[in-house]
C-alpha cells in the first residue's frame, strides 16, 4: 500500500487510528503489527510470506546470539544471521542479476552455455527490512542493546508500517525502548499530523508533477531529445526524487508521531549542500549512518591511512549504488559520487572553501544532477545518449509537443515552489517571526492562535489539494519502492 | 492556546480522514454531475488464485467509486483552469490567448510542419489524382479539390507563445504544389481567401476547430468565385444576403475535451438567408454508407432547386463541408453530399450514378494524407 492513495488515506489510515485511540496500550503493539502485515500485503501478498520467515528467523537468531553473547558462539550465530540475511537478499535482489552476469561473461568467453533466467520478483522494501534486521542481530552482538524477548515487539520493529518498505531505515537501538513504552500524547499526535500532511503535499503536490516531465524526457530516444527538455527532464527528476524521497520520509516520521514513535530525521535539505560530503551527511541520512556504522567503521574507516580510507569509501559507496538496485548504472552513480568524495578529500574541498559560495552549490547540484542520469537512464547507452543531448544543442523543434505539454504555468508555479523548499527559507522566515513575537507575551498569544488555525488551513488545504489530485490523476509512482 | 492547537488539529485531520465514508452513508454532500464517459471498475472479489492482483484491484475499484469523486473532479477543472489557465485534461486542446482553444490532435502536426510527406509519397499522391482525373474527364464532369485550412493556419496569433513555429512547409503546400502540376484539377487553397478575409468578423469557433457560419461564407465565395469561370452561368450570393448575429451559448467541444464543463462561453456567429430558400431536402438514394460511422445518418445529403438548368453538384465532404452546404444548395439544379468518413475517396459507383457536372473533393487539412489508393474504392 501506498500512502499517497485514496485506499490508505481514507480507509486504512482512520480505521489504524481509530483502533489505537479506543485499544488499551498493552493490545497496541499487536494491533500495529496486524496493521503492518495488512498494509505489507497490499503491495503483493505473497512476498508477506517472506516478510514472516525474515521477522522469525531473526527473533531465533537474536536470541541465540543474546543466550551467547560473550562465546564464539554468538560470532557465529552472528555471522550465520548477517549471511542468511544478505543471501535473501542477494537471491530476491540480486539473482537476476548475478546470472545475467554470468551469462554475458560467459558469452564472452565463447562458452555456449547459459543459465535460464530464474525471473524472480523483487519483494517490497526488502532491502529496508533486512538493513533493519541486520541492526537488531548487530546491536545485539555489540551489547548495544539488550536481546528482545518478545516476538510481537521485534515483529513490530521489522515490519513497522510507516517506515517498511521505504524507510527512514530504523536502527534497532534507536526505538527498542519505544517498542514497550511510548508516548502516545496530543502533542506527539499533533506534530505527527503536521509532518505526514507536508510529506503527502512533497508527494503528491510536487513530486508527481515533476515526474511527469521526467519520465517523458527519459523515454524519448536521446537523438530525438532536445537539449533543453534534457536538462528540464534532468532538473525534473532532480527535484522528484526529492521530493518524493523526503516526502516519503515526512510521511513515514509523522505516522510514526502519531502512533508515538519517535522516526529519526532522513534528509537535512540536501540540495543546498556546497559539497558531496556535505551533500551525504543531508540524503538519506538513515542509509549513510547505516553504513558509516556498520561497514566504513567496521572496515577501518579513516584510521587506517589514505589510501586504505579512499579504498573503503569506494567500496561503500559501491554498494550503495548496488544496494538502490540491481543494475550497473547504479553502481556507476555510487562510484561516481564515491570518487568525488575522494577526489573533495584529495584537496577539492579545500580550493571549494575558497570560492564564492553560489560556486560550490552549483559544483555540487551539477555533480548531483549529472549523477542522476545514471541513476535514472535504462542503460550506460541511455545514460551516454542523454548526456550527449544534454551537451550537443539539439534543437528545441524536436519536443514542441512536450514542450506544450508540460511548459504551463502549473509547473512553473509548483518549481517556485520546490526551488524555495529545498532550501531552509521556510524554517527561517518561521524562526525569525518566533523571535520577533517572543519579547510580548501578548503578542505571542495571538501569535499562536493565527498558527494554529494557519495549520488547520494548511492541513485541510494539503489533504484537499492531494486528494483532488490522487482523484484527478492516476500517475502516483514511488521511486523508492524498487529498492 | 497550545491546547487549542492540540484540539483542533487532530479533530480536523481525523473528520477529513472519514468525510467520504461517513458522506457515502447519509449522502449530506450535494452531488456533482458525472462526466466521465466511461466504464466504472466493479468490486473484485478476493479469490485464493487471484489474491495478489486483489489489492491492485481494489486500489482501482476505491479510486473509481471514491464518494467525493465527482465533486473533487469539479473542483480540479475550476482550479487548473482558472488558477493557472491550463486545461484540467492536457494534452487534448490548447489554451489560446483571449479565450481561443485549438485542437492538438492532427491539427498542431499540421502547423509544425511534422508529418511531411516524402518523394515516394508525392508520387503516389500524383498517381492516385492523376487517375481520378481520368475518371471524372470519362464522364465530363470538372474536378476541384477545396483544401479546408485548420484553426492554426488562420489565426495562428491567438496561440500560446510557446506553441507557435513558423514553418516553410506543411503537407498542405506540398500537395497544393503537387496539384498544380495535374492538369485539369482545379486546386482551392480555402486558406488563402480565408487568411485575406480576416477582420471584424471572426471566422473560426473559439471553443471548437472548425469555422463558423461567417468562415463557411467566405469559404462558400472563394469556392463559387473559382467555379464560375468554368460555369458562367452560377451565379452566387453575397453576404448582405444573410443576417449575421451572434448568441452567446456554452462552449463548443474543447472546453469538454479539456474536462472544462461550464463557465466558458461562446459567442456563436451565425449567418441565416434573409430570402425564402430555393433549395429543398430531398428524398436519400439510400447509399449504404459505412455500418459503424457515427454519422451514417449524414453520409448521404440531397438537395434540389427548381432550375434545371443548373449545374449537378456531387462534394465528397467531411465535417468542414457542413457549414458550405446551406450556402452551395442555392446555385445547383441538384447536390449530393457525401460524407465518406474521411477517406476522401472518389467512391466511383456514386459518381457514375449520379453522374454530377462538377465533382468537389473537400479535405480539411490534417486528412490529406487520408487520401491513399483504395483497389476497392479509388
Amino acid at each position: 500500500m501506498v500512502f499517497s492513495s485514496l485506499t490508505f488515506l481514507y480507509i486504512f489510515l482512520p480505521l489504524v487510528l481509530i483502533l489505537n485511540f479506543i485499544i488499551q496500550n498493552k493490545f497496541k503493539n499487536a494491533l500495529l503489527l496486524i496493521a503492518s502485515i495488512v498494509f505489507y500485503a497490499w503491495g503483493g501478498v505473497s512476498y508477506t510470506l517472506l516478510l514472516i520467515i525474515s521477522i522469525v528467523f531473526n527473533f531465533i537468531t537474536g536470541k541465540l546470539i543474546g543466550n551467547n553473547l560473550g562465546t564464539p558462539r554468538s560470532r557465529i550465530y552472528l555471522t550465520l544471521g548477517i549471511i542468511i540475511n544478505l543471501g535473501f537478499l542477494g537471491v530476491f535482489k540480486y539473482g537476476n542479476f548475478i546470472i545475467q552476469n554470468i551469462n554475458t561473461l560467459l558469452e564472452s568467453t565463447g562458452i555456449s552455455f547459459s543459465i535460464e533466467d530464474p525471473g524472480i520478483l523483487l519483494p517490497i522494501g526488502i532491502s529496508f527490512y533486512t538493513f533493519q534486521a541486520l541492526s537488531y542481530l548487530i546491536d545485539v552482538f555489540k551489547h548495544t542493546t539488550p536481546v528482545q524477548n518478545n516476538f510481537i515487539d521485534l515483529a513490530l520493529y521489522i515490519s513497522l508500517f510507516p517506515q517498511l518498505i521505504a524507510g527512514p531505515i530504523v536502527r534497532y537501538n534507536d526505538i527498542a525502548e519505544q517498542l514497550s513504552s511510548r508516548q502516545n500524547n496530543s502533542a506527539n499526535f499533533v506534530s505527527g499530523i503536521e509532518r505526514f500532511v507536508i510529506g503527502l503535499g512533497k508527494k503528491v503536490l510536487i513530486a508527481n508533477q515533476f515526474a511527469l516531465l521526467a519520465d517523458t524526457a527519459f523515454s524519448i530516444a536521446p537523438q530525438n531529445l532536445s537539449t533543453f527538455i534534457a536538462w528540464a527532464g534532468i532538473i525534473a527528476y532532480s527535484l522528484q526524487i526529492y521530493f518524493d524521497f523526503s516526502g516519503y520520509s515526512d510521511m513515514a516520521i509523522g505516522l510514526g508521531r502519531m502512533f508515538g514513535f519517535r522516526i529519526l530525521e532522513n534528509f537535512n535539505f540536501p540540495y543546498i549542500a556546497k559539497s558531496i560530503r556535505e551533500f551525504w551527511r543531508r540524503w538519506h541520512i538513515s542509509l549513510s549512518n547505516w553504513f558509516r556504522d556498520y561497514l566504513y567503521i567496521p572496515l577501518g574507516g579513516n584510521r587506517k591511512g589514505n589510501h586504505r580510507t579512499y579504498f573503503n569509501l569506494l567500496i561503500v559507496f559501491f554498494i550503495t549504488g548496488i544496494w538502490h538496485g540491481a543494475s550497473w548504472n547504479f553502481v556507476a552513480w555510487g562510484m561516481l559520487h564515491g570518487l568525488f568524495m575522494i577526489i573533495e578529500k584529495l584537496g577539492l574541498d579545500k580550493i571549494l572553501k575558497k570560492v564564492w559560495k553560489p560556486l560550490q552549490h552549483i559544483y555540487t547540484l551539477f555533480v548531483v544532477m549529472m549523477a542522476w542520469v545514471l541513476f535514472r537512464a535504462d542503460d550506460f547507452t541511455h545514460a551516454w545518449g542523454y548526456y550527449r543531448a544534454m551537451f550537443s544543442n539539439q534543437s528545441t523543434d524536436l519536443n514542441l509537443d512536450i514542450l506544450y505539454k508540460f511548459l504551463n504555468n502549473e509547473i512553473y508555479f509548483v518549481l517556485i515552489i520546490a526551488i524555495l523548499s529545498s532550501t531552509r527559507i521556510w524554517v527561517i522566515i518561521y524562526n525569525s517571526a518566533l523571535a520577533k513575537f517572543s519579547n510580548n507575551e501578548k503578542l505571542m498569544n495571538f501569535a499562536r492562535v493565527i498558527w494554529s488555525f494557519l495549520v488547520m488551513v494548511f492541513v485541510i488545504g494539503v489533504m484537499a489539494l492531494s486528494t483532488n489530485y490522487l482523484v484527478a490523476n492516476s500517475y502516483n509512482p514511488f521511486i523508492y519502492f524498487r529498492f | 492556546m497550545k491546547r487549542l492547537k492540540e484540539i483542533l488539529i487532530p479533530i480536523t485531520f481525523i473528520l477529513i480522514l472519514v468525510l467520504p465514508t461517513v458522506d457515502s452513508i447519509f449522502h449530506f454532500i450535494p452531488d456533482v454531475k458525472n462526466t466521465e464517459n466511461r466504464e466504472f471498475k466493479k468490486q473484485p472479489k478476493f479469490l485464493l488464485p487471484l489474491h495478489d492482483t486483489f489489492p491492485n484491484s481494489y486500489n482501482e475499484y476505491y479510486s473509481d467509486n471514491f464518494d467525493l469523486r465527482n465533486q473533487f473532479l469539479w473542483f480540479n477543472s475550476k482550479l487548473r483552469y482558472y488558477m493557472f489557465n491550463i486545461p484540467p485534461i492536457s494534452g487534448k486542446a490548447i489554451m489560446g490567448r483571449s479565450g481561443w482553444m485549438y485542437l492538438v490532435k492532427h491539427e498542431m502536426d499540421i502547423y509544425w510542419g511534422n508529418n511531411l510527406a516524402n518523394q515516394e509519397e508525392l508520387n503516389r499522391y500524383y498517381e492516385i489524382f492523376k487517375y481520378r482525373k481520368k475518371v471524372l474527364d470519362s464522364i465530363k464532369c470538372k474536378y476541384y479539390i477545396v483544401i479546408a485550412p485548420i484553426k492554426t493556419s488562420i489565426y495562428p496569433e491567438y496561440l500560446p507563445l510557446s506553441k507557435r513555429k513558423n514553418v516553410e512547409t506543411t503537407i498542405t503546400d506540398q500537395i497544393v504544389s503537387l496539384l498544380d502540376t495535374v492538369n485539369g484539377i482545379t486546386v482551392i487553397d480555402l486558406r488563402t481567401a480565408l487568411k485575406s478575409a480576416k477582420g471584424n468578423v471572426r471566422m473560426f469557433h473559439k471553443t471548437d476547430n472548425h469555422w463558423n457560419d461567417y468562415g463557411g461564407f467566405v469559404a462558400y465565395e472563394a469556392i463559387m468565385n473559382t467555379l464560375s469561370v468554368d460555369f458562367p452561368e452560377l451565379t452566387k450570393s453575397s453576404i448582405s444576403d444573410y443576417i449575421i448575429d451572434s448568441t452567446i451559448v456554452d462552449g463548443f467541444k474543447l472546453t469538454n475535451m479539456m474536462g472544462i464543463y461550464d463557465g466558458i462561453f461562446e459567442n456563436k456567429i451565425t449567418c441565416k438567408l434573409a430570402a425564402t430558400r430555393k433549395s429543398k431536402k430531398v428524398e436519400k438514394r439510400k447509399y449504404p454508407g459505412f455500418p459503424n460511422f457515427s454519422l451514417n445518418s449524414k453520409y448521404e445529403l440531397r438537395f434540389k432547386t427548381e432550375n434545371d438548368s443548373l449545374p449537378k453538384i456531387l462534394m465528397i465532404r467531411d465535417s468542414f463541408g457542413s457549414t458550405l452546404i446551406p450556402y452551395l444548395n442555392e446555385h445547383f439544379s441538384e447536390s449530393v453530399y457525401i460524407f465518406d468518413m474521411w477517406n476522401y475517396c472518389l467512391n466511383e459507383d456514386i459518381l457514375f450514378n449520379e453522374k454530377p457536372d462538377i465533382f468537389i473533393q473537400t479535405v480539411v487539412e490534417p486528412f490529406i494524407s487520408n487520401i491513399k489508393y483504395n483497389a476497392k474504392n479509388p
